[in-house]
């Protein structure tokens, strides 16, 4: 196995009129090919952008981005239109992320269009083709997505992202708008689309439950920066980072008999503008020390891939 | 436990939408009961009419194009739905309080939160102005909202603190009754364990009644002791919070557990259930939920089946009820038998 | 809840999004009142010849001054000339004034809006404060300082009301493309290389129409006003091209004995404006999602 996509201490700021805005800052992740990387953290801990930022829908600020072993972190227009064929994206909202003006059809047809690969009989076979890959019956190809609900809006982004055959996609949040009984259907299409194809994900969450279910490994993000990173086995049988341990006992379990093992969590997420030197979560930590406030801790290798940057463990 | 105090009555609740593109059935006679102090979870998925069952019950349904069509909504025993609006009104706040979704939008941005407060304690009770200051500063201490903050503006606060001023005020007046609905959707995991924490404490300090909606088992799990299932705009599973989770027996309800991933077990692959919720704007003769139902027989699709008890209090709409109702031991979120077959096309 | 998210099932019934807006328009009886005013006005455009009872400047001596009645139904003005007839053929110029300077105004705002909302920066900055400074001048002085260096005429007049439309266009188009710019199908697409043309044209402008044609219905009924106001003025079309405006201009000086000479052209300006200001507020509801129950 190769490694399909690695950032360095990769960076992104915002400036505001309030200052700059660290919204992924100093992130560094790789993902094996045919893999997924669940990333979770809290809605602005920059998740994201992250995402946007690797597959160069937005500009980085510093660091560096690896895509088949290939530097992609500067690159020519005419490069970036090629590696654009090869990095998709899935999006969150089913209702924003198609064109309410074309019919199913003409949507999942657009990237093949503009690609301009082929003739328009092999076009038509080839959407039909995508819809029946995403499970989307036929009688829907001329329809406007608005007559659709949140699952089919869903499948007909995910037929758009599968075109032309992407070797690698970003989905975020791509099920968190939808009902848990659709939610379930979307969740196994994206695992079966990835054996059938080896497809490489980075799957973009707040839920852990959903997280745990679809990633080989997860990335664990809070306020620009990555806490804990390891497989999704030793995740949650050996959660280090204080923020992980948090967040795990937060999570609502369906099941009455579940004991919660409560570690509260003090105030609320600080403003990603600015940040001040330390550990980025120290205010809320309740293992925090003078050292965390003083500075920021690197992100450490605890054995077996398992990463977390915490002054506890150093 | 429930008949000993019971403090609201849903008998028959019927409730329809008309729209330019026809007659909506969103709730088709619902009835639950729920005593004092006891909150009840609401769970359903988009469209099955939990937010209009709500709704009804405030008495905020916009007409038109909502109309209630039957039923009776007995608050002590009263109907509130006959009751005149002038009287709702002092109902509304005083016995019966609402927090929605979004925190954001509920607070006026133009006043100060402690105003805010003060000016509901003001509506409800004859108190002077000083008094329902004190009140108010008492009742954000109690949602942790601390009282030199009673001077800021909604924007100085977070999302999650927002939604603890709304908790505030729909408690200013004591009401017997709180309904909440998705009252933490909006917020991250860690402020919605914040937010979840201080409601229950409320319920046991004022013993208030509360109904829950929510598309979350996790939720309800963890807050309530009475769980309606929603499907349809109808009631498909009611029971106590064992009954639902221990002895999960309609087919959707079972559905909805093999769909949820869970972060205390590991699932190789989910059971979603199949296909899509129909068009509520046809009035379905068999059971609502047989197009979906992976346990679906000929019958189901002609006749609706009754809401049948299958155990005490323990109530479930199928004709297979019996047969389905699971023993304890069962481990939940496992697939019991060919509840929905694993695939993620649709049908 | 429930009824904004209910979509028919697909397969049985398929309306059409323009079927859909024309059942939305017909809710309002004003709107479908000034509809029909105004295709009544086009049919008379059409049939000008047969409605007229007499030519454009058939003069007659005899005849001058002479009050509505069931021969001459508007009257008659100094010059005899049967007032109805001039009505009738004086609707053309109306109708051509709103159309083509609404047209030229759109051309000008849709172009200028869509590329300073979608790419923003310097250039939308410096383009939005040349479009405030036209703002704050009145449409009429703006299009009389045009025709008046451009000179009279009615190509002219109907030139320089579409350039002082430009301005609003282009505030409501770009107000519109920003909206739509920042929503996710346009990351989608240009994750999919296309073009920014592709997009502005495939993607932003028909997810921002509704306004652009709003503010164009609107503008027609302004356009109709300005240009009567200049023809009024005398810098439009002139005498005796039966031009509405310029009718009422030259009655002026016989207002106080013979009131129809202006205020049958008067009322009809009025009339119009009305109907098109209706239709434009119809067609706002009807195009907005939201008023569908």
């Amino acid at each position: 196995m190769s490694k399909k996509i690695e950032t360095k201490n990769l960076k992104k700021y915002f400036q505001t009129p309030l200052g700059t805005l660290h919204a992924v800052d100093g992130v560094s992740f790789s993902v094996e090919e045919g893999q997924t990387i669940g990333v979770v953290g809290e809605s602005g801990c920059g998740k994201s952008t992250l995402g946007r930022v690797v597959i160069k829908l937005l500009d980085h600020t510093d660091g560096e981005i690896f895509f088949d072993g290939e530097n992609i972190t500067h690159v020519s227009k005419a490069r970036l239109r090629e590696l654009r064929w090869k990095m998709q994206m899935i999006f969150q909202d089913p209702y924003a992320s198609v064109n309410p003006r074309m019919t199913v059809s003409q949507i999942i047809a657009e990237p093949l269009k503009i690609a301009g690969r082929l003739d328009k009989a092999a076009l038509d076979g080839r959407v039909a083709e995508l819809m029946e890959t995403v499970g989307l019956d036929a009688r829907y190809s001329m329809t406007y997505p608005h007559e659709l609900d949140g699952g089919r809006r869903q499948r007909i982004s995910i037929a758009r992202a599968l075109a032309l055959n992407p070797s690698f996609i970003v989905c975020d949040e791509p099920v968190s708008a939808l009902d848990v009984s659709i939610q379930a259907q979307i969740l196994n299409l994206i695992k079966d689309l990835q054996d059938r194809f080896g497809t490489t994900f980075i799957f973009i969450s707040h839920n852990l439950a959903v997280v745990k279910y679809i990633s080989h490994s997860i990335m664990v993000m809070y306020l620009g920066v990555s806490v804990e990173q390891c497989s999704t086995e030793e995740l949650f049988k050996n959660p280090l980072h204080p923020y992980t341990r948090a967040l795990l006992s937060a999570v609502p379990v369906a099941d009455i008999h579940y004991e919660k093992k409560e570690i509260p969590i003090k105030g609320e997420l600080a403003s990603p503008i600015n940040p001040p030197e330390g550990c980025r979560f120290a205010p809320r930590c309740s293992h925090a020390s003078p050292k965390c406030f003083q500075q920021t801790p690197q992100s450490k290798d605890m054995g077996g891939g398992h990463f977390v940057a915490c002054h506890l463990y150093t | 436990m429930s008949s000993a105090k019971k403090l609201l009555d849903i008998r028959d609740l019927a409730v329809e939408y008309h729209t330019d593109g026809g007659v909506v059935h969103a709730v088709n006679g619902v009835s639950f009961g729920l005593a004092q102090g006891e909150i009840i979870g609401l769970v359903g998925e988009t469209g099955a009419g939990k937010t209009t069952i709500a709704l009804s019950i405030m008495r905020l349904l916009q007409s038109p194009p909502a109309k209630i069509t039957s039923g009776e909504i007995l608050l002590h025993g009263t109907d509130i739905l006959q009751v005149k609006d002038k009287q709702m009104r002092s109902i509304r706040g005083k016995q019966v309080s609402m927090i929605f979704q979004d925190p954001m939008t509920a607070l006026n941005p133009l006043e100060t939160v402690g105003a805010q407060v003060e000016e509901a304690i003001l509506i409800h009770e004859k108190v002077s102005r000083a008094e329902a200051r004190q009140k108010a500063i008492e009742i954000l201490e109690m949602v942790g909202i601390k009282g030199e903050r009673f001077g800021d503006y909604p924007n100085q606060f977070s999302g999650g603190m927002k939604q603890r001023i709304i908790i505030a005020i729909a408690l200013s007046c004591r009401p017997e009754l709180l309904i909440a609905d998705e009252p933490t959707t909006a917020l991250d995991v860690t402020i919605q364990n914040q937010v979840l924490a201080l409601m229950r404490n409320l319920k046991n300090e004022l013993n208030t009644s509360v109904i829950l909606i929510t598309h979350d088992l996790g939720i309800v799990a963890e807050m309530c002791e009475k769980v309606a299932v929603i499907y349809g705009g109808e009631i498909v599973e009611l029971g106590s919070a064992a009954d639902i989770y221990d002895h999960t027996t309609h087919p959707y309800t079972r559905g909805l557990f093999t769909s949820i991933p869970n972060i205390s077990t590991t699932t190789d692959r989910l059971i979603p259930i199949p296909g899509t919720m129909h068009d509520p704007r046809i009035v379905k003769t068999g059971c609502a939920f047989a197009d979906r139902c992976p346990s679906c027989q000929e019958g189901c699709q002609v006749s609706k089946p009754p809401l049948q008890e299958v155990a005490p209090g323990h109530l479930v709409r199928c004709f297979f009820a019996d047969n389905f109702r699971q023993p304890p031991q069962q481990q939940v979120g496992a697939p019991s038998n060919g509840a929905g077959r694993a695939t993620a096309v649709e049908r | 809840m429930t009824f904004q998210k209910n979509k028919a099932a697909p397969a049985q019934k398929k309306e059409s999004q323009l079927y859909e807006i024309w059942k939305r328009f017909r809710r309002s009886k004003l709107a479908v009142g000034g509809l029909v005013f105004i295709i009544l006005l086009v049919l008379v455009v059409a049939f000008q010849g047969v409605i007229a009872p007499e030519g454009v400047n058939d003069q007659n001596y005899d005849n001058m001054f002479l009050s509505p009645s069931l021969r001459h139904l508007f009257g008659t003005d100094q010059y005899g000339r049967d007032i109805f007839s001039r009505m009738v053929f004086g609707t053309k110029y109306t109708l051509t004034m709103g159309v083509v300077a609404s047209t030229i105004s759109a051309v000008i705002g849709v172009f200028l809006g869509a590329i300073t909302g979608y790419y923003g920066g310097r250039m939308d900055n410096l383009l939005m404060r040349v479009v405030d400074i036209f703002m704050t001048l009145p449409n009429i002085l703006l299009a009389l300082v045009m025709t008046a260096s451009f000179g009279p005429g009615f190509v002219n007049t109907m030139i320089a009301v579409g350039i002082a439309g430009a301005p609003a266009m282009t505030r409501v188009t770009r107000a519109a493309v920003m909206d739509v710019g920042s929503r996710e199908f346009i990351e989608a697409a240009v994750s999919n290389n296309a073009s920014d043309l592709r997009i502005i044209l495939r993607y932003v402008l028909p997810n921002a129409i509704a306004p652009i044609i709003v503010q164009y219905t609107m503008y027609v009924a302004t356009a109709i006003l300005t240009g009567s106001s200049l023809s009024f003025l005398g810098l439009g079309l002139q005498p005796p091209a039966p031009e509405w405006g310029a009718m009422l201009s030259a009655g002026k000086p016989y207002m106080r004995d013979s009131w129809w000479i202006t205020t049958i052209p008067g009322i009809f300006i009025m009339l119009v404006v009305l109907a098109i200001n209706l239709i434009g507020d119809g067609l706002r509801d009807a195009l907005d999602p939201k008023q569908k129950r």
